[in-house]
């Protein structure tokens, strides 16, 4: 594919015309001293007196063509070996793209300043973003304008994936731009190189809400409680209103003030007999940097959860825990996913079953040695006081993988089919509804009849913490060099500087030779 | 046979070929001329008229010149029987001819001489060679150099001694370098009633020179014409030229194309026509030779009457 390296010299080839007409100004012509003058005006030669503006010298265009294969020749000449852009632009595309400078102007408009000064030289450039690597995005030289909307739109589309860097298995070392808040991005970039790295950003204030999240008292039937999780990921102590709202009409307001990298939680408790839904806003919205990150909502409606049922007497404990879980909706027999089978009889065929057993135990003392978790279970399993385990009599039809035991003693079973696993201590110890362990137990024993998490997703909404940097940080340093097309660029411009020699020898030979006798 | 010595110009330091471009003519050269020209020509006179002599007569006259062979047709009363014994070959005697009359040889330096490469050297080699002949022949030869006037005169004088003095002149003879032109007419001062001429010149002039040429011919009792044309040549340049006539200075703007310089060859050959034609009815010899001739082939061809034509 041809293309020309410096398309401005190509405006000299408007010189050609004046060469022509220059061609047309030569007064006398050359001096020639003749024996008899009126052999020569009676041989009939074209006549004329004085100056001529007639038809220009032939020669001009000999002259023409050097001039223009010249210009060639400076325009830089070259035959592209693939159809590639001539660049490749990494763009971090993060949340700290999106910020607001000190000035009012976005990071994204100098970020696609930057692109299309990159690209006056260039031609074409292909952008992605390291969350969106398999997207690619195409761009031509252009106005900034238009650049900005089409990284708008791009950024806009498909949400964003894992963090990706370049491997290097390019056939050209691309451009970085990018702001560095983020550690992890500038971790993952460490050693790559980029012929090229525009820094992004100055601002590097920015107060977040991480999380807001709700769930159902754990005193009994009552108003939900929420929390709103905020972070300061600036480096000065800001001070800002948290506004929290219930179909769009506030209903508590917090001042709120963090020192830099400082987090905080507000927790709140939803109006009674109120079912829409919760907004928390950081307010004023123009005093921060990022406005992506200063609002979260969730319906609690439409939280994702289980369905469960509980048969039998089960203990207040249990009870309080399992209203106070967020990811579990008590529904009737026949309709749950899950059951919570509280009766010593064996339970009936259902769905996946936690079946706690009612007391009285085998031993009222805890077993002497600690309980261990069976190794799948072993990060995952809270560690339980031995005040709280208590054993049970086993009772018949439970057989199964022993989960959680204390020495020889199992405590808590599994068994495939039916799927049900059997917790043979009593789940009424001292304060184990109002420590974590408890409900952390019955979420993991439940999740684990489920097959998938029931916290996950959450039953709130939140972010991640580092996202909300938009400071300024590192990044690695460019190997420098041109804009990286030369493998696959053929330079041509030796063939018309050849040429135009060639013409120009042509051209003084013709000349001397003119002014020798034949 | 005995070999009459020729050494006309023995003894003779040569002349310097860069100063004199009629050093050219060699001694060898101009006594093998010389003697093709003397068996041509013996004892005729140099001219056409209408008593036409036997070609090889042997001129009578008081002057013993030389003894040559006896020929087919020579009148055995010119034998010398006493030299023919002595050298055991029939040899008749020479006279110098009574009838060898006195030349005077017109050298045009104009300008126009100068303008064509070739042509003023050339001009020296025949008006030399020419004078040689004649000299060898026993003439009186004198030359007049001219231009818009008479510039330069060398009487007329015989022998070795004339013929040095000549090329003396001849040496220091230069075309002029512009200006001027070329005014045979004014040469009619320095012929006599009886002398004959050779006019050694371009002729470029929009007459050719007639008018001249028919008062000289009403003077001499015979004139020859050796005209010497250079090439014309155009210099292969894009644009057009400045012509500027050597004699008048007149200026010409050209626009030139491959043909010109063919044409402006044409348009010699036609003024050499005319002048031939001229020549021809008035009584006089021409010959034309073109620069890049050999001098003793143009005067061999001119003395034999095959008259040469420019092409």
């Amino acid at each position: 594919m041809p293309e020309i390296a410096a398309p401005l010299w190509l405006l000299a080839l408007g010189l050609a015309p004046l060469i022509r007409w220059l061609h047309r100004f030569h007064t006398a012509g050359r001096p020639l001293v003749v024996p008899a003058i009126f052999l020569w005006r009676e041989a009939g030669t074209a006549q004329h007196a004085g100056a001529r503006r007639g038809e220009p010298d032939p020669v001009w265009r000999r002259r023409a063509g050097i001039v223009a294969l010249l210009v060639l020749a400076l325009s830089g000449p070259g035959w592209s070996l693939s159809e590639a852009p001539r660049i490749s632009v990494w763009i971090e595309d993060g949340p700290a793209l999106f910020a607001r400078e000190s000035d009012g102007r976005d990071r994204l408009t100098d970020a696609a300043e930057a692109l299309a000064l990159a690209l006056r030289d260039a031609g074409e450039a292909e952008v992605r973003g390291l969350y969106r690597p398999g997207d690619v995005l195409r761009l031509q030289a252009g106005p900034a304008h238009d650049l900005e909307l089409r990284l708008r739109q791009w950024l806009t589309g498909p949400g964003p994936g894992p963090l990706t860097v370049p491997t290097g298995a390019d056939r050209q070392v691309p451009w970085l731009l990018a702001v560095g808040a983020d550690p992890r991005v500038t971790e993952a970039l460490h050693g790559t190189r980029f012929r090229r790295v525009i820094p992004l950003g100055e601002a590097t204030e920015n107060l977040a809400l991480l999380r807001l999240a709700l769930r159902p008292s754990l005193q009994g039937p009552g108003p939900p409680r929420g929390l709103a999780v905020l972070t300061n990921a600036g480096l000065r102590t800001v001070s800002r209103t948290l506004e929290l709202r219930l179909d769009g009409k506030p209903f508590e307001r917090a001042e709120l003030t963090l020192a830099p990298g400082a987090t905080t939680a507000h927790g709140f408790a939803l109006p009674g007999g109120s079912a829409g839904a919760v907004e928390a806003v950081l307010l004023p919205a123009e005093a921060d940097a990022l406005s992506l990150d200063d609002a979260l909502a969730i319906d609690p409606a439409g939280l994702p959860g289980a369905t469960i049922a509980i048969a039998g007497a089960c203990p207040a404990e249990v009870a309080a825990m399992l209203a106070a879980h967020p990811g579990l909706r008590r529904v009737a027999d026949g309709q749950a996913g899950l059951r919570v089978w509280c009766d010593a009889a064996t339970p009936p065929t259902g769905p996946p079953t936690l079946w706690l057993p009612p007391g009285p135990g085998l031993d009222a003392a805890p077993p002497s040695v600690g309980p261990v978790w069976a190794d799948a279970l072993a990060m995952d399993g809270p560690p339980l006081a031995a005040a709280w385990l208590r054993p049970i009599a086993r009772p018949p039809g439970i057989e199964g993988q022993t989960l959680l035991a204390a020495g020889d003693l199992p405590l808590i079973v599994e068994q495939d089919a039916p799927r049900r696993i059997a917790v043979l201590f009593a789940l009424d110890g001292p304060g184990i509804a109002t420590r974590p362990e408890g409900p952390v137990l019955l979420d993991l024993l439940l999740a684990r009849l489920a097959g998938r998490e029931l916290l996950l997703p959450p039953a709130g909404k939140g972010r991640d913490p580092q996202s909300a940097r938009i400071a300024p940080g590192p990044l690695p340093a460019a190997v420098g060099g041109d804009a990286g097309t030369g493998s696959r660029r053929m330079d041509l411009a030796a063939w018309p500087l050849a040429a135009a020699l060639l013409l120009l020898l042509l051209d003084l030979v013709r000349t001397a030779g003119a002014t020798m006798p034949r | 046979m005995a070999r009459v010595p020729l050494g006309f110009l023995g003894g003779v330091a040569p002349l310097d070929p860069l100063a004199d471009p009629s050093a050219d003519l060699d001694e060898a050269r101009l006594e093998r001329l010389a003697r093709v020209a003397g068996y041509l020509l013996a004892g005729r006179p140099l001219h056409h008229g209408g008593r036409s002599p036997h070609p090889r007569s042997t001129p009578a006259g008081l002057e013993f010149l030389e003894h040559r062979e006896l020929m087919p047709g020579d009148d055995p009363r010119h034998v010398d029987w006493r030299a023919s014994a002595r050298s055991r070959t029939p040899l008749v005697r020479r006279y110098r001819d009574e009838r060898a009359g006195e030349w005077l040889i017109l050298l045009d330096r104009s300008a126009s001489m100068g303008a064509a490469p070739g042509a003023w050297p050339l001009a020296l080699q025949l008006a030399g060679a020419f004078a040689y002949l004649l000299l060898r022949l026993g003439h009186r030869v004198g030359l007049g150099i001219f231009s818009t006037d008479v510039d330069a005169v060398q009487p007329p004088g015989r022998g070795r001694a004339a013929y040095l003095a000549l090329r003396r002149a001849l040496a220091d003879a230069r075309p002029r370098e512009g200006g001027g032109g070329s005014r045979l007419a004014a040469c009619l001062g320095l012929l006599g009633r009886g002398t004959q001429a050779a006019v050694i010149s371009d002729f470029l002039t929009p007459d050719a020179m007639g008018q001249a040429l028919s008062q000289l011919r009403g003077r001499c009792e015979a004139v020859h014409c050796l005209q010497v044309l250079g090439e014309p040549w155009v210099p292969a340049v894009a644009g057009s030229l400045r012509l500027t006539d050597a004699e008048t200075g007149e200026g010409l703007d050209a626009q030139p194309d491959p043909g010109l310089a063919g044409r402006v060859a044409e348009c010699q050959a036609s003024l050499a026509a005319g002048l031939e034609r001229h020549c021809r009815r008035r009584g006089m010899r021409y010959s034309g030779c073109r620069v890049g001739s050999a001098w003793d082939r143009v005067l061999l061809e001119h003395l034999v009457g095959r008259e040469a034509r420019l092409a």
